[in-house]
């Protein structure tokens, strides 16, 4: 590892230290600017997550160790994940072959005990939460492989990092592209509960998935808990960044970190319209917009194949 | 000769439990038995595991079997390794188990007496090289398994599961008598070594040879669709039994499998592919059905089917590496799906151990009544929870290891031509749901069951499950947190059994080549290191964060009467992923709704019938039917139905006489 990696690996970890506030509030920021208010700062959550810090949690009696162990694990995870994610432009700090597979599964250890924290308080709401998560997580699982599987096949690359900075920019490229941010996108809405799967703004417990999962994490389980799901937003946006990135790391890298960092800010500003001007789909049909993401990983899937087949 | 000894003493455990006085003086005998002959056979194997030529020997017997070859190789080792401890595991585990019955007037040496019969079955099966030899064992662990689980066989119900099992497995026997009869008529030999050179010639018998022996074994490892019997007899068998059966009994079929890939020399393309489908229809159509259970042991038995598929998956890519000369793919196939078994066997056992504790504890595994079990059975919660997390391979356990080896050869660049890996790709997404749903799975099973309140006061537990129950399960959670601590060392046990595989196809076995999972494991053991490290790290600073807390009530959204009933059960929790699956899954809904100003009592009860086993039992319904009708009409025409008849008498021994002149 030479310096330069070393100094942006360090760089990545600060940046998931403090990138997940800064993301959650410029979402917000956008929104409320859309909707004609001037909102609150960038840095509101982190605010908000000083004041929950300060308090002291209420844990319901039926509760076990696992209640417990459920912010932890989301939290340890989430870290482990966005270390695994080429996230500055540059190879993740703990980059291998087929890493993207152990990112996949490590993210869904968190949600496992994410579930099993909000089946732990015996509520109904929170079952349904969990049961909802599971759902919509099988989901949008082979359409993030299909989506990743299509790029390895293009690139003849296996770490996350050399799929996402694919720097071919033909026509046949930029279409293949354009399917992985589809799935990405959705993976995104989906893994970070956001419009039009989740809305982390509703009031009604009935209308939840991520929210009513947490109902009854209070002061800084509650921090913990909200940190970790900006930090899965981050952790999405940054591949998201990662694929649009123009900017090769081999040769520029921190030029390269720079712009992802400003790509992924602008993921946050597109989520934010995207919340502003979308409504969110039913509960029911939620299946079938994950599908729009099956459908995209396997049409670039079949594009690489084609392609590749025509020319040997 | 150890070998021997092993059996000599197994037989006779059997026989002492049988005729000694007292049940448990009865289990302790055949458990001692089991635990010489399992010491025996481990150091007369063990050495072949690591390296140490097969054991060979040759045992003289009467026509019409002629002289039986034995020969242990490291394929059969691993095999004898695992199967015979976890056996005595298991009878251990019955100790407990059966508990109830020791005082009662029931004689249970004839349970531990099977017990031990199915340890000698694996010996026989698993060292015998003559086709003959090879089906008596078979036979042997069937009617074993048979017996074992019709242990209630005063409820009709697991009658019905027993005969069911009984004549699916016997199906699954003929179908290997018939490609023993092919091969043994072309070669004129029971030795499988003859079937081996038949297996190697390109010819169309082969082809119906390998269709045929497929067949058989998959539906001795319960694969997609020949799984009908299985959900049943792992629901109705003792617990024990149905976590031998899952884990180690049909693990047989996966045996054979690999033991007759090495015998066809250049399998053609279309095995693997055809292997590789029927694999992952059975993952799919397995996790699909273990998502909606209400039975934890039929959810269980649903999920064997989904492992076998991922185990399948493996070997359809050691078929395809060795098809496309690509030693590397054999390698990580193989290693894969071996390494697969293991983790199957030491996981699924301890999760049906753990249901079985339950069961024990409340008389019931019925998603819908438990819950809260956390309270009174906290070792048991452990070892549901990691067998769990294991079992939809979630890191840093063992599951993983080797899901993500077979992971790294379906994603390698070593298929031919980029179609080919267009198609393993897809295999690789539909792998991902799998995964996923199995975690949704396993997730609710642990989370209704465990977590909560206790949801029909009759089904309460009060206390921990029976001492040898916990040593059977303590044992089994070592395993797989050993498997998973020691990634690169379980790995290694692979080595010899795919070593001997590239032999014998003839290609070298390079240190190098046979590292090749390893290497490509490393850095995932430094995940490993860094995902723990993290929890602990982040665990103390959230002790730190959370010195103090109160208590109270879990917040109700506003209701305040709420009651245990009112908790999401198992069917709520796998009702929207059901709804979405509803063309492949059956549900059998009854529901009596409250109607009018005043209601009565309403009710609602949801069961996932299997939908195979429903088209089965319709087909044969009105195949039924359609003789009978036709059977009706008989008398109405006799003359015509009658001359019919004679002519294809006529035509037949027409054709016999035919025959006998040629």
């Amino acid at each position: 590892m030479n310096p330069t990696q070393f100094a942006l690996a360090a760089a990545q970890l600060l940046a998931l230290l403090v990138l997940p506030n800064v993301m959650l509030g410029l979402i917000n920021r956008v929104k409320s600017i859309w909707a004609g208010r001037r909102g609150p700062r960038v840095l509101q959550p982190l605010a908000d997550m000083r004041r929950l810090l300060r308090k002291q949690p209420v844990y319901s009696k039926v509760t076990t160790e696992l209640f417990r162990l459920g912010p932890v694990v989301a939290l340890a995870t989430g870290l482990v994940a966005g270390m695994l994610t080429p996230m500055l432009g540059a190879a993740s700090p703990l980059a291998f072959d087929y890493d993207f597979i152990a990112f996949a599964y490590v993210l869904g250890l968190g949600r496992v005990f994410l579930m099993l924290a909000a089946l732990d308080t015996g509520s109904a709401f929170e079952g349904m939460g969990a049961a909802r998560e599971a759902t919509y997580g099988a989901l949008i699982e082979p359409a993030l492989l299909l989506a990743l599987g299509a790029l390895v096949l293009a690139t003849g690359d296996a770490t996350f990092a050399g799929l996402l900075s694919w720097s071919d920019l033909g026509p046949f490229a930029l279409g293949v592209k354009a399917l992985c941010f589809v799935v990405l996108l959705i993976l995104l809405q989906v893994e970070a509960a956001r419009i039009p799967v989740d809305d982390p703004n509703t009031h009604l417990e009935l209308t939840m998935i991520h929210e009513v999962m947490i109902l009854d994490h209070s002061g800084p389980d509650l921090a913990i808990l909200q940190y970790a799901a900006g930090l899965k937003l981050t952790v999405c946006a940054a591949l998201i960044a990662g694929l649009l990135n123009p900017i090769s790391w081999l040769t520029q890298p921190w030029l390269a970190a720079g712009v992802a960092l400003g790509l992924m800010l602008a993921v946050a500003v597109l989520v934010g319209c995207i919340e502003s001007l979308i409504a969110r789909v039913r509960m029911k049909a939620i299946p079938r917009y994950t599908a729009i993401a099956m459908i995209a990983g396997a049409l670039a899937l079949l594009l690489v194949v084609l392609r590749s087949k025509g020319s040997p | 000769m150890l070998l021997f000894i092993a059996t000599i003493t197994l037989l006779v455990g059997a026989f002492l439990a049988l005729i000694a006085r007292g049940n448990p003086l009865r289990a302790w005998l055949a458990i001692a038995s089991q635990a010489v002959a399992a010491t025996l056979v481990l150091i007369a194997t063990l050495p072949v595991l690591f390296g140490a030529p097969p054991l060979q020997a040759l045992l003289p017997w009467p026509p019409p079997l002629g002289d039986v070859r034995l020969q242990i190789e490291a394929l059969d080792a691993f095999f004898l390794c695992f199967s015979l401890p976890m056996t005595l595991l298991g009878s251990i585990y019955a100790l407990g188990y059966l508990e109830p019955y020791m005082k009662t007037k029931r004689h249970i040496g004839a349970h531990f007496g099977l017990l031990n019969l199915t340890s000698l079955a694996f010996i026989i099966i698993y060292t015998v090289e003559n086709s003959f030899a090879f089906l008596l064992g078979w036979e042997l662990a069937a009617l074993a398994a048979w017996l074992l689980v019709i242990w209630d066989h005063e409820n009709q119900k697991i009658r019905f599961a027993g005969f069911n099992y009984l004549v699916s497995t016997h199906m699954g026997f003929l179908l290997l008598v018939a490609a023993f009869i092919i091969s043994g008529n072309q070669m004129h030999s029971t030795d499988l070594s003859a079937i081996g050179a038949f297996m190697r010639e390109d010819s169309f018998l082969r082809d119906v040879t390998f269709i045929v022996l497929m067949t058989s074994f998959g539906l001795k490892s319960a694969f997609f669709p020949f799984h009908t019997w299985l959900p049943r007899a792992h629901s109705a068998a003792p617990a024990h039994v149905s976590a031998l059966m899952s884990g180690v009994i049909h693990k047989a079929g996966i045996f054979g499998m690999i033991k007759f890939t090495a015998m066809i020399g250049e399998p053609p393309a279309w095995m693997g592919w055809y292997v590789i489908t029927f694999s992952i229809l059975s993952a799919v159509m397995g996790v699909l059905y273990t998502a909606s259970q209400r039975d934890i042991k039929r959810m269980l038995g649903y999920s064997s089917t989904e492992n076998v598929g991922i185990a399948g998956i493996g070997i359809g890519l050691g078929y395809l590496g060795l098809t496309w000369h690509q030693p590397a793919l054999v390698v990580i196939g193989f290693t894969g799906a071996i390494l697969h078994v293991l983790n199957h066997a030491l996981f699924k056992c301890l999760l049906f151990y753990a249901a079985g504790a339950v069961y024990r504890a409340t008389h019931t595994i019925d998603l819908e009544r438990l819950g809260g079990l956390r309270r009174a059975m906290p070792q048991t919660t452990l070892f549901f929870l990691v067998g769990s997390l294991a079992i939809s391979a979630l890191p840093p356990l063992n599951g993983f290891i080797s899901e993500f080896i077979i992971y790294s050869g379906l994603l390698s660049d070593l298929a031919p031509t980029s179609l080919d890996r267009g198609v393993l790709i897809l295999v690789v997404a539909l792998l991902a749901f799998v995964g996923a749903v199995s975690a949704l799975a396993v997730t609710r099973a642990f989370g209704v069951a465990f977590l909560g309140v206790p949801r029909d006061p009759k089904c309460e537990a009060h206390g921990e499950a029976a001492l040898p129950m916990r040593i059977t399960m303590w044992v089994h959670l070592i395993g797989v947190l050993a498997v998973a601590a020691l990634p690169l060392a379980s790995i290694a046990l692979t080595q010899a059994p795919v070593a001997d595989m590239l032999r014998a196809h003839g290609l070298t076995a390079t240190a190098a080549l046979l590292a090749a999972p390893i290497q490509s494991f490393a850095p995932l053991a430094w995940v490993f290191a860094v995902l723990l490290v993290t929890l602990v790290l982040v665990a103390l600073l959230r002790r730190a964060l959370t010195r103090r807390h109160t208590e109270h009530v879990t917040w109700g959204c506003g209701y305040t009467a709420a009651t245990p009933r009112m908790q999401y059960t198992g069917s709520s929790f796998a009702s929207q992923f059901g709804n979405t699956f509803e063309g492949v899954l059956v549900f059998l809904r009854r529901f009596k709704l409250p109607k009018g100003p005043f209601p009565e009592r309403g009710s609602i009860s949801t069961h996932c019938v299997d939908g195979v086993e429903n088209r089965m039992f319709q087909v044969l319904g009105t195949a039924t039917d359609t003789v009978t009708r036709a059977a009706e009409r008989l008398p109405e025409d006799t003359p015509m139905s009658f001359a019919a008849g004679f002519v294809t008498l006529v035509v037949m021994v027409a054709f016999l006489l035919a025959g006998g002149s040629l």
